[in-house]
């Protein structure tokens, strides 16, 4: 597992890199909507696969959880995966649908709701990892984002052999409206590898 | 010359400081916060020339400190180094009397520009 495996130096230059990289998301998100969100001091942890349901359930309901992810090519690759309760994901569909006027705010179909997800998920997955890539010196490209049912996810990525993943504790924090969730990160051995070297490359040449 | 650098990561002073042009390094006085509050007690103590500030930090933030910097200072030279690059953010802290806006991580040459500038 990372903690273990990366060089607590490397530990903290991937924690201001995801820093920049979320901040640069956020901006995406807010600016698209003309909101603003306070930014916080992103909280990162780096969990094993078997240790992720915990971590997915450990603030949220397991009925109540919606997870998008969405597979990332390139020299990097791997899968991001955004999960958040229906509260939040409520919240977030009202910051996307404020402009619309009056009735706008009123809720709308489950299958309205998914909508959102998935695209505020897309744009936060895909400009967090794209900066990420890009600060690390190169590109990836995304496979379109899905939603999943939550109590699957550990067991299917289990075939995929991610076995290094990074938690990002998210909020994004508009005014007077709420939307917490998880970002999770998840990469093979042989990624884990790849992004050990890019670090240790750019603390050299900072 | 006086330099404050306050960031509450190690990794963005330290790039911030090594991209100083090394003319001004040599001869300059710099000094490092890791949040708001830090910055507001450095600021006092030293009154430096020149201040690089980020906006995301615990115990008080980056926006929070500019504002007590310039309350206390209406002259004071600060720049914030950011990972906050949302469009209102911006606004807010060049309103409150902040010289420019850089996005993280800030470029040598941008930072060569900055120093360039200076009154
Ligand atoms: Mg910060």
């Amino acid at each position: 597992m990372i903690q273990e495996e990366l060089p607590e130096e490397l530990q903290e230059v991937l924690g201001e890199l995801i820093n920049i990289a979320f901040g640069s998301a956020t901006a995406t998100i807010a600016d698209l909507f003309d909101n603003f969100a306070t930014l916080h001091v992103p909280a990162i942890s780096f969990v094993a696969l078997d240790e992720l349901d915990t971590f997915i359930f450990q603030d949220f309901n397991l009925q109540d959880v919606y997870t998008t992810t969405q597979q990332f090519k390139g020299r990097f690759q791997g899968e991001v995966v955004f999960a958040m309760d229906r509260h939040s994901a409520r919240n977030m569909q009202r910051i996307i649908f404020a402009d619309e006027g009056p009735g706008s705010q009123e809720i709308l179909d489950d299958d309205e709701l998914k909508q959102s997800i998935l695209e505020i998920s897309n744009i936060l997955g895909s400009s967090c990892i794209g900066k990420l890539a890009e600060l690390l010196g190169t590109n990836v490209t995304f496979a379109p984002p899905s939603i999943e049912f939550a109590d699957t996810l550990t067991q299917e990525r289990r075939a995929l052999s991610y076995r290094h993943i990074i938690v990002i504790s998210t909020v994004l924090d508009f005014k007077d409206m709420e939307v917490a969730g998880k970002l999770f990160i998840m990469f093979t051995d042989e990624m884990f590898n790849w992004l050990h070297t890019a670090l240790n490359n750019y603390l050299e040449n900072i | 010359m006086k330099i404050l650098i306050v960031d509450d990561s190690k990794l963005s002073r330290l790039t911030i400081l090594k991209r100083i042009p090394a003319a001004i390094k040599e001869s300059a006085e710099i000094f490092q916060g890791a949040n708001g509050l830090e910055a507001v007690a450095l600021y006092k103590e030293h009154r430096p020339d020149i201040v690089f500030l980020d906006l995301t930090m615990p115990e008080m933030d980056g926006f929070e400190a500019l504002q007590l910097i310039r309350d206390f200072d209406q002259n004071s030279w600060v720049h914030i180094v950011t990972a906050d690059i949302q469009a209102k953010s911006q606004e807010k802290v060049l309103g409150m009397g902040a010289i420019s806006v850089e996005a993280k991580p800030i470029a040598e040459k941008r930072l060569a520009e900055i120093f360039a500038a200076l009154p």
